[in-house]
């Protein structure tokens, strides 16, 4: 039981890559004071944990009711987090993105896509299949954890850590991240 | 029973009334309730009329045009793939936003930002679940988004914007899922 609790947290961790975040999550609260960061880092985690919640617990039902295949969504899934792997590694943007006022962006972009995107929400799914919910959760709850502490030290973290180095590390998490997306994709089509 | 369920989740899901709360309110905020009312019966009737006329007609003039099913499945799939990334990244494909002056346009150009959509989506599920359970889930799903537009200020109140945010991501997932089934299935795999 606590080698799969591990397992399931240490996976969530990768797919989740709070490190990565800490560099978009500085730049978008850059004018701010420091309990106003908290405050979003906080309101953050908490939608980030609702979206994964929610997604854990009906997901899969509500997949089934649809008639859509657990592959078909991890290839949707791999197909955003595709279009926003390239984003971030490319420092570019593909489209218009919605504007969001201060406190609205601990939902968007931060809670999701950046924090409990598709991919996630997969992952969860997934893990909750194999493992059930109640693990599952505890284990979304451990890696939320790590989140907001990562979030919270963000501040900390780019005081000892140059802003250059931080890009760079966003832009290569990116590339990564679009390498991950491809491979969600590809084990969508050999799925099912 | 469940090919209604069906269409009438994915039509709702389609419609994404959440994400018309904001512009709704916004919209409607000088209204007296009465007048805010009758926007919002106006514009869900208009939609659902819409709804149900192409979803008799639509497969028709697929069948003239000599369009395939599966084409048909790829296509609309791909459409609301697009659509449903305005939901889950907030990435607007549409060059243009809905004009801003009469409410009920705005309205019918609000649920039906997913007009194509729906009437996408309302063709392809006529063909898997069947006419009737369509038709069934088209009133069903214009009931649920006419409910939620009538309680918008306070489902807004209870749930704030964030809230909606969420609603909207979840059913924007949910939607670009089933879009990726359409696509799956027209290529037939």
């Amino acid at each position: 039981m606590l080698a799969e609790f591990v397992f399931a947290t240490v996976s969530l961790i990768v797919v989740y890559n709070p490190f990565s975040k800490v560099p978009i999550f500085l730049s978008l609260t850059s004018g701010m004071k420091d309990e106003e960061r908290n405050v979003v880092a906080n309101r953050s985690i908490a939608i980030a944990g609702m979206l994964g919640l929610l997604a854990g617990l009906f997901g899969s039902f509500l997949l089934e009711l649809l008639g859509v295949r657990l592959s078909s969504f991890k290839i949707y899934g791999g197909l955003m987090l595709l279009i926003f792997g390239v984003e971030s590694g490319l420092g570019i943007s593909l489209g218009e993105h919605k504007k969001s006022d201060k406190f609205d962006i601990a939902a968007v972009p931060l809670a999701s896509p950046l924090l409990t995107g598709p991919g996630a929400m997969s992952s969860i799914m997934l893990l909750a299949l194999n493992y059930g919910e109640i693990l599952t959760m505890a284990a979304l709850a451990a890696c939320l954890f790590v989140c907001l502490v990562c979030l919270r030290f963000s501040k900390w973290i780019s005081e000892r850590v140059s802003e250059g180095a931080l890009n760079v590390v966003s832009r290569i998490m990116g590339i990564i991240l679009v390498a991950f997306a491809v491979q969600f994709i590809m084990a969508g089509f050999a799925g099912d | 029973m469940e090919p209604v369920v069906r269409a009438f989740v994915a039509l709702f899901f389609v419609m994404q009334p959440f994400a018309s709360i904001n512009a709704f309110l916004s919209l409607t905020k000088n209204m007296h309730s009465r007048d805010r009312a009758n926007a919002a019966n106006k514009a869900v009737l208009a939609a659902a009329l819409t709804l149900i006329i192409f979803t008799i007609i639509g497969p028709f003039i697929l069948e003239i045009l000599g369009v395939s099913l599966e084409s048909f499945q790829i296509a609309g799939g791909i459409m609301l793939f697009l659509i449903s990334l305005q939901f889950v990244l907030g990435l607007n494909v549409q060059k243009e936003t809905p004009g801003k002056i009469d409410v009920a346009v705005v309205l019918i150009g609000v649920p039906l930002i997913t007009g194509p959509g729906a009437m996408t989506a309302a063709i392809l599920l006529s063909k898997t679940e069947g006419l009737n359970a369509v038709i069934w889930g088209a009133v069903l799903a214009s009931l649920a988004t006419f409910i939620v537009l009538r309680y918008a200020e306070r489902i807004h109140r209870f749930i704030g914007p964030q809230g909606e945010e969420i609603m909207t991501r979840l059913m924007g997932l949910l939607l670009g899922s089933i879009a990726m089934e359409f696509i799956r299935k027209g290529f037939g795999m």
